[in-house]
């Protein structure tokens, strides 16, 4: 029970931490076009340099 | 530019001076004596009809100043452009003062203020500045600009940003409380549980300052302007039990509030981000025919030399004039309406009907601001420009659509602003009966009042549907210019067509070729005749010969006899095409073609006697049929409104599937009116459909009126006086449109019936101490959400349809 008295405030400083991150990642714009990094990764990017697309020309 | 029109002003003002009447220095304006302010320019004392005018001659002159050391610099970033809308301009002199100010700027390449259009166009370098400190610049002469799309951005993610650390905080500080709520009385030690109760409070401040900030703004805005809105209560109860649980930890007795107030704040802001989202879905149709418009354009030089390689300049559309010749690239938008001069291509025009299937461009073509050219580059010749552009004006309708209210909505706001009174009341009303009675329980019970009975839902009931109808039926192509005709479409009862140019197309058609010759080739020497003629028959057979593929030959010694017919030679032999009487003229003969037909014939007629015999008729429009039909299965009357002849008018019936004794025939336009009157009179509320413009008077007389801006074109859309307006080809949109806004009404309904459920029984329940706040809050935005959610189902059932229909078009 002991550990609870300086557990608790260094979660608290954690959660503090996780906020100002969670709060810098959607200023950020990184919660912006979610499928969009997905399309690239499975699409490829479109340029003529991309095998897939390539072997479809 | 601006400079010398100045220092022209000047001279004259000097000029005028010197006569009985002072010329403000500044605008030219001749200067009140009692208003008169004399300013020092340049070492010399010049007048000034008011102290606006003195300030912005004062600061031009400093401008002027500080421009040389601007225009040395060459260095070439990326150059952007940007039009931002500037507010509080009350003059010209002001557009002029924001454009030298703007130019000043060493990053800045290129300003033009449009007073008219209170916009501020402006080529900056990217890398040296950004649209916000432009905006800055402009805000520090005292003028208000819209926020630009950087900054609408900014503050999407923030909305994102606090809605996320109010969950976070939500989540963290209900493990902390789930503790002291599960544990037996006095199994956590008394510092430990302060501990606890300090770690809650610590992590509810951000959420107090940061997530919360936009309900302490808007009910202190609220409170500023005297009227309570929903944020009062809200922020009221907010505070409250944020007050009471700080005194609560510094007594170490009472109870603490914080997991009650992270969850209200994260759940009323993910109500309103989602309900933001939706408005932002609703409004991307209008958004997107807003991005469709180009800015710039590439102005073809007017006197070039080189005619094949005149050269252009880019300008920006709004200095676009009639007249212009502009060259659009493929892929690029169109500034203005126009009409093609050179080259073919094809343009998609989704943001006008709803439908992005590309339409075929040449010379002559006619196109409008905002298409998007898909394959060669083409030049048009501007004929509409600014404001004046379909673009413009459908942006117009939408905007008034929009602002003006529908009547439900008003009920329910207003009825939501006396709901509040008697939530302060009554909340101030339970702190008295709880303090007095049992005053451990006042505080929860009074912040459960002021948060459980926020009227939220109830303000939103009507609105989200709206707006998420208004948006579903603008993506197909049918546009509301009125609010309140949502409501009255779902009420209609009957609709009434006019034929020609609504029910059909307004050219007639050929429709039947009767010949008892077939080793003739009737259709190709037909149309090889009338390629001498305008007449609406004539370029019928004309377009029935191309779209069958004939080769036409070459006809001589064509003589056009009006009101008759055409005479000519075909190979050596004579042809007469027209009325049966000319036809026969010639030849006297004997025809076997009996004479009774649907509609309107022309004869043919060689030196033999009759060739064919071409029966033109009208043509229906597409969907014509299936509107009459959907309409039908919706329950609704249709009706044919015609003023052309009754056998025309039941052959167009016939063909749409109208009922024989639905159709008026000969009718004019006072007697369409009289009869939409009676049909009124009998308790229907009646929808009219029709062209827009030579009918209007009609339209006006119906109580929803449904114009069809395709049968005339972009060009009038603007004039177009109707409640509704569609822009897509097919009829058929017409009965979704009721079948969407009859949803609309039923989702309103339930929203309503949903909303002033919860409210009372949530309030009786608060009132009586029965509500813990925690409850109160869960309750509270989760009927808000609820009713968003009702609303969003709008959207999707009707999207769903129109993909539906779009591949049988």
């Amino acid at each position: 029970m002991e550990s609870l008295y300086w557990l608790i405030p260094l979660s608290v400083l954690f959660v503090l931490l996780m906020g100002a991150v969670l709060v810098w990642a959607a200023m950020d714009g990184q919660f912006e076009a979610l499928e969009q990094e997905g399309q690239r990764l499975l699409g490829g990017d479109g340029l003529p340099n991309d095998p897939d697309q390539r072997d479809q020309a | 530019m601006a400079n010398v029109s100045v220092t022209e002003r000047v001279q004259a003002a000097q000029v005028a001076a010197a006569g009985a009447q002072l010329h403000c220095a500044q605008c030219g304006l001749v200067c009140e004596p009692d208003s008169l302010v004399q300013g020092e320019l340049a070492g010399q004392c010049l007048p000034y009809c008011c102290q606006g005018c003195a300030f912005v001659a004062q600061t031009l002159a400093q401008v002027r100043e500080a421009v040389p050391a601007a225009a040395g610099d060459t260095a070439t970033g990326q150059l952007q452009e940007a039009a931002v809308d500037v507010h509080g301009m009350v003059c010209a002199a002001c557009a002029l003062l924001i454009e030298a100010r703007l130019r000043a700027l060493p990053a800045v390449r290129g300003a033009h203020v449009d007073y008219a259009q209170k916009r501020a166009y402006v080529t900056f370098d990217a890398q040296r500045t950004d649209l916000g400190k432009l905006s800055a610049v402009i805000h520090a002469l005292g003028y208000a600009t819209e926020r630009s799309a950087e900054e609408a951005r900014r503050a999407a993610r923030l909305e994102l940003a606090r809605v996320g650390l109010a969950w976070l905080a939500m989540m963290q500080v209900m493990m902390l409380a789930a503790a002291s709520y599960v544990a037996e009385p006095q199994a956590i030690a008394p510092d430990l549980m302060q501990l606890m109760r300090l770690a809650q409070f610590v992590m509810t401040v951000p959420v107090m300052l940061f997530s919360a900030a936009p309900i302490w703004r808007s009910a202190w805005h609220q409170l500023k302007a005297r009227s309570v809105g929903m944020d009062v209560p809200v922020a009221l109860g907010l505070a409250g039990a944020f007050v009471h649980s700080l005194v609560a930890i510094f007594q170490a007795v009472g109870e603490v509030y914080f997991d009650s107030i992270t969850m209200f704040v994260a759940l009323v802001l993910s109500a309103r981000w989602l309900q933001a989202r939706a408005m932002t879905r609703a409004h991307a149709f209008m958004a997107s025919a807003q991005e469709a418009l180009a800015l710039r354009a590439k102005r073809v030089r007017a006197h070039a030399t080189n005619a094949q390689n005149p050269g252009y300049d880019v300008v920006p559309a709004a200095q676009l004039v009639v007249g212009d010749r502009v060259w659009v690239a493929a892929a690029e938008a169109f500034a203005a309406d126009g009409l093609i001069v050179q080259g073919e291509s094809s343009v998609s025009q989704a943001w006008l009907l709803g439908e992005a299937r590309p339409q075929r461009i040449a010379q002559g073509a006619a196109v409008l601001a905002g298409s998007v050219n898909l394959e060669a580059p083409v030049m048009f010749e501007v004929t509409r420009s600014g404001e004046r552009t379909a673009l413009a004006a459908v942006s117009r309708l939408a905007h008034r659509a929009a602002q003006s209210r529908q009547p439900m909505m008003e009920l329910a706001q207003t009825v939501a602003r006396y709901f509040l009174w008697v939530v302060l009341t009554l909340s101030v009303g339970t702190w008295l009966y709880w303090t007095l009675m049992a005053p451990a329980q006042a505080w929860p019970s009074v912040m459960a009042v002021l948060i459980a009975t926020c009227p939220c839902a109830l303000s939103l009931a009507a609105p989200a549907a709206w707006s998420a109808a208004q948006a579903a039926m603008a993506r197909a192509g049918v546009l509301l210019t009125r609010a309140s005709a949502l409501e009255t479409l779902a009420k209609v009862g009957t609709v009434a067509f006019d034929k020609t140019g609504t029910l059909t197309t307004a050219s007639p058609h050929l429709l039947r070729v009767d010949t008892d010759r077939p080793e003739i080739d009737a259709l190709t020497l037909a149309a090889s005749l009338a390629s001498a003629s305008v007449h609406p028959y004539a370029q019928a057979l004309s377009q029935a010969a191309a779209a069958q593929g004939k080769v036409l030959h070459p006809a001589h010694a064509l003589k056009v006899h009006t009101g008759s017919g055409i005479e000519g030679a075909i190979g050596g032999q004579p042809y007469r095409l027209g009325h049966r009487a000319f036809a026969l003229a010639s030849t006297g003969g004997m025809d076997r073609l009996d004479t009774d037909g649907q509609g309107a014939a022309t004869y043919l007629a060689d030196s033999h006697g009759l060739v064919a015999r071409f029966n033109f008729g009208e043509q229906l429009r597409p969907g014509g049929a299936q509107v009459v039909k959907q309409l039908r299965a919706l329950g609704v009357d249709t009706a044919l409104l015609s003023g052309d002849r009754k056998p025309a008018a039941l052959v167009v019936a016939r063909a749409a599937g109208l009922n024989a004794q639905a159709v008026q025939a000969s009718m004019r336009p006072q007697d369409k009116c009289a009869h939409l009157a009676a049909l009124q009179r009998s308790g229907r509320v009646v929808a009219m459909v029709g062209e827009g413009i030579n009918d209007a008077p009609v339209l006006a007389q119906a109580d929803v009126s449904v114009a069809l801006s395709s049968a005339l074109g972009g060009a009038a859309l603007a004039q177009a006086q109707a409640d509704i307006i569609v822009t897509n080809p097919d009829l058929s949109v017409i009965a979704d449109a009721v079948r969407v806004a009859r949803k609309a009404m039923r989702i309103v309904k339930q929203n309503f019936f949903w909303a002033i459920a919860y409210n009372s029984l949530a309030l009786g329940l608060a009132v009586s101490g029965q509500l813990p706040p925690v409850l109160a809050a869960v309750g509270m935005a989760m009927s808000a959400l609820l009713v968003i959610a009702n609303a969003m189902r709008l959207h999707h059932g009707w999207y769903a349809q129109a993909q539906a229909l779009l591949p049988n078009r």
